[in-house]
């Protein structure tokens, strides 16, 4: 791991959970694990600082913990550094589940970020009182709402625990999407008497955010925008079909699908697509979707009758392709740009050939050759014929592209980009410190004065305390800020794509990149088996019943 | 046949290549930290996803801040804590969150902490008052000595004066005055007899430094 990768994990640690939990998560990442007595030494903190520190660390999942070999009794603690640059995507997972679930399931994502893990009582609890509307109905909703998104896997319980003084994690897999009994009559008498549900719920079951289906989501989202904007609107929907069919065959995260017969795919889009369209011309759209040259749908020649293949793997290698070409142009201009497409094109070649198939003149194509050598974006291999001396006039010099090493390097860039960005935005708040927090608490006086019914007079007399050049500088500070803080989601976005394209050329990537859940207990955890599948039947039928009395979640917008 | 192998530049492969001493020396110049780019970046587009994004970020970040910002006054007990940060204090209490203890090493419940500092704290006095025992043994035992000194003394007086005396010993025995136990005047006046016995037992000990 990088010291740019460090330097954020550091920085996040430190705007979420102040400086104590800063010097111990990055006293942890130069180790490889630590107990609490190591960490003491060399952090030179109270071993009741540290331990408050580790606690909250473990609370967020974002440290790791297992018995020493030498002793049972004595814990040491691995930062997991992916899940703290998960800290960036949450407002992205917050806008999904708003978009898509509606408010109430917004409010209990909300509340499982903010604590971590909690029990399902808690988490009703909270969002209830997080909520506008407080009444039996609202309460009802939050506790469909839960069920929903436990049965969508958005939610995931965290593994049983043994009771030893260094707990043991007992992971089953069929039991992780088991939802919770909540009895809504105990709910509502824990709010009304105020007593914490952890201190009254006996068999308590605890609950964490699944960050792999929020991925999961993201991808497939990544995907349908990909053909809409290379196609259309039904052809997007169509490949949404594609997929739903892909999870009943295939594993999730599988690189290549079992194949998929176009009758299934005629069968699903007549049983659920309403545009009449897609209907009418099905099979022209699969066929262009076929042929695109994005390459995420192949047909498969192996079994009899026409049928297709998802390939995530090509998928995301041309989503990849694109990103490092649009940086190249943005970096170094289009000339760059092509200089690397026929490197790419061509696989290895010669100095001389590149300025001839780019039609660039000589000195310039070596320029922007050497420009993107020094970057790393394209390599350099000898070749050297054998036999033919020492002399290098004897050796053939080409040029190539490492696609992954190229992405590894980007999303190193990012990290870097984005502690920059981070360092820029305190910068800019420490500055405009005073004026910020005065034009804030002009505008609370204002509306205050408002709310009362003085005078326009009065207002404008208590506005103009802020200065005109005073002013200015307040709006040039806020939308700088708002511009930096923009740029952060846009680059966490990036490199959410590029981890998703070496995740799938490199499987060992996988649980870095996305931050796989329970990765550090059982490797096959996230990927469906036949018994979870078993399982998510049940669990569908056990919604089913709640959903009775469900209000439907249309998409909402804010 | 080619073997392949992947090399560093040396100058004669860069001569090669095409790059000239000229071409060199132009790109010894340093490079700025913040290089101006061939093109202007594109404007991020504004949409209302975006905006909310931005929000939710700044008041999670902030929200989380104020709980945890500082783990080690959370179960604080110290007077000019509760006197200097009550208002605070309330308000962080409203906020706190419940850990999952049950899910980590018990090392790492503060409360089990505290315990063991209390337990640590109510042994403390013990000891000092061990130490004020030791202090009191110590200084009887000093009167104790100074005591047998004067008895031994007297003792060694009585030997050398032999047994002429008796009718003395007899009358100081029966002279309640002069009983040991009950003269304190006499106890509580140092006459000076025993100033050197104390030197000579220093003596023999040793130089104290």
């Amino acid at each position: 791991m990088s010291i740019a990768a460090m330097k954020l994990c550091s920085s996040i640690l430190q705007e979420h959970f102040g400086e104590t939990v800063r010097i111990v998560g990055q006293d942890l990442f130069c180790a490889k694990s630590k107990t609490l007595g190591g960490i003491c030494t060399s952090t030179k903190l109270s071993k009741k600082q540290v331990a408050a520190s580790l606690a909250i660390l473990v609370q967020y999942r974002l440290v790791r913990f297992n018995p020493i070999e030498s002793n049972e009794n004595i814990a040491e603690y691995t930062l997991l550094y992916d899940r703290i640059l998960l800290f960036l995507r949450y407002p992205r997972y917050m806008y999904f589940i708003q978009k898509k679930y509606g408010n109430p399931s917004a409010l209990l994502l909300e509340d499982l970020l903010k604590s971590g893990m909690a029990i399902a009582q808690s988490i009703i609890v909270r969002a209830y009182a997080a909520s506008d509307v407080k009444n039996t109905e609202t309460l009802k909703e939050l506790r469909d709402s839960l069920l929903d998104l436990i049965g969508q896997k958005f939610f995931v319980r965290c593994p049983e625990v043994t009771g030893d003084v260094v707990p043991k994690l007992k992971v089953e897999i069929p039991n992780l999407f088991l939802p919770p009994d909540i009895n809504l009559k105990d709910v509502n008498d824990m709010i009304e008497k105020g007593t914490d549900p952890m201190d009254v719920v006996q068999e308590k079951i605890f609950w964490t955010a699944n960050f792999d289906q929020f991925h999961q989501a993201f991808r497939d989202k990544v995907l349908v925008d990909c053909i809409e904007r290379q196609i259309d609107s039904n052809a997007a929907e169509c490949f949404q079909f594609i997929l739903s069919l892909m999870y009943n065959k295939t594993d999730v995260w599988a690189v290549k699908s079992n194949p998929i017969s176009l009758n299934e795919i005629k069968q699903i889009v007549k049983k659920k697509s309403s545009n009449a369209e897609l209907v009418k011309y099905l099979d022209q759209y699969v066929s262009i979707i076929e042929k695109d040259e994005c390459g995420f749908l192949k047909k498969n020649d192996d079994i009899g009758g026409e049928a297709y293949d998802v390939n995530m793997k090509e998928a995301f290698k041309q989503i990849a392709w694109s990103i490092i070409e649009n940086v190249i142009t943005q970096k170094f201009g289009t000339k760059a740009a092509r200089i690397f497409r026929v490197v790419r094109t061509k696989k290895y070649i010669e100095q001389d050939e590149i300025q001839r198939e780019a039609m660039i003149p000589s000195k310039e194509a070596r320029l922007y050759t050497y420009k993107l050598l020094e970057e790393n974006y394209v390599q350099i291999q000898t070749i050297k014929k054998a036999g033919s001396g020492m002399g290098p006039t004897k050796n053939f010099y080409l040029f190539y592209v490492n696609q992954q090493q190229i992405a590894r390097d980007l999303i190193e860039a990012c990290y870097k980009s984005l502690y920059n960005l981070k360092i820029r935005v305190n910068l800019d708040k420490d500055a405009n410190k005073r004026l910020m927090e005065k034009a804030i608490r002009l505008q609370f006086i204002v509306e205050a004065l408002k709310e009362r019914g003085e005078s326009e007079e009065t207002i404008q007399d208590i506005n103009e305390t802020l200065t005109p050049p005073e002013k200015e500088i307040v709006e040039n500070a806020k939308m700088r800020l708002n511009r930096l803080e923009s740029s952060e989601i846009m680059v966490d976005e990036m490199m959410l794509m590029l981890s998703l394209y070496l995740q799938y050329y490199s499987p060992a990537a996988r649980s870095f990149y996305t931050g796989k859940i329970f990765l550090d207990y059982t490797e096959d955890i996230a990927y469906e088996t036949d018994n979870t599948k078993k399982h998510s039947r049940s669990t569908k039928s056990i919604l089913k019943r709640f959903q009775n009395s469900t209000s439907s979640n249309d998409s909402q917008t804010i | 046949m080619y073997s392949f192998r992947n090399s560093s530049l040396t100058k004669e492969q860069l001569n090669n290549l095409g790059v000239t001493s000229k071409d060199s020396n132009a790109t010894q110049f340093t490079r700025p930290l913040f290089p101006i780019l061939a093109s202007k970046p594109s404007e991020i587009e504004k949409n209302v996803g975006l905006d909310y994004k931005m929000v939710w970020k700044e008041d999670f970040r902030s929200r989380l801040f104020e709980i945890h910002s500082n783990p080690t006054n959370q179960n604080s007990d110290s007077y000019s804590f509760k006197i200097a940060n009550a208002l605070e204090k309330e308000h962080k209490q409203k906020l706190q969150l419940k850990f999952a203890y049950s899910q980590m090493p018990a090392e790492l419940n503060i409360q089990n902490l505290r315990k063991r500092v209390n337990k640590s704290k109510s042994a403390i006095p013990n000891k000092k008052r061990k130490m004020l025992k030791m202090e009191d043994v110590t200084k009887e035992l000093e009167i104790l000595e100074k005591k047998e000194n004067l008895h031994d003394d007297e003792g060694s007086e009585k030997a050398a004066d032999g047994s002429d005396d008796e009718g003395e010993i007899e009358g100081d025995v029966e002279d309640p005055e002069l009983d040991d136990e009950t003269d304190y005047h006499n106890n509580y006046f140092d006459n000076g007899e025993n100033y050197f016995a104390d030197e000579d037992d220093a003596l023999d000990d040793g130089p104290v430094y």
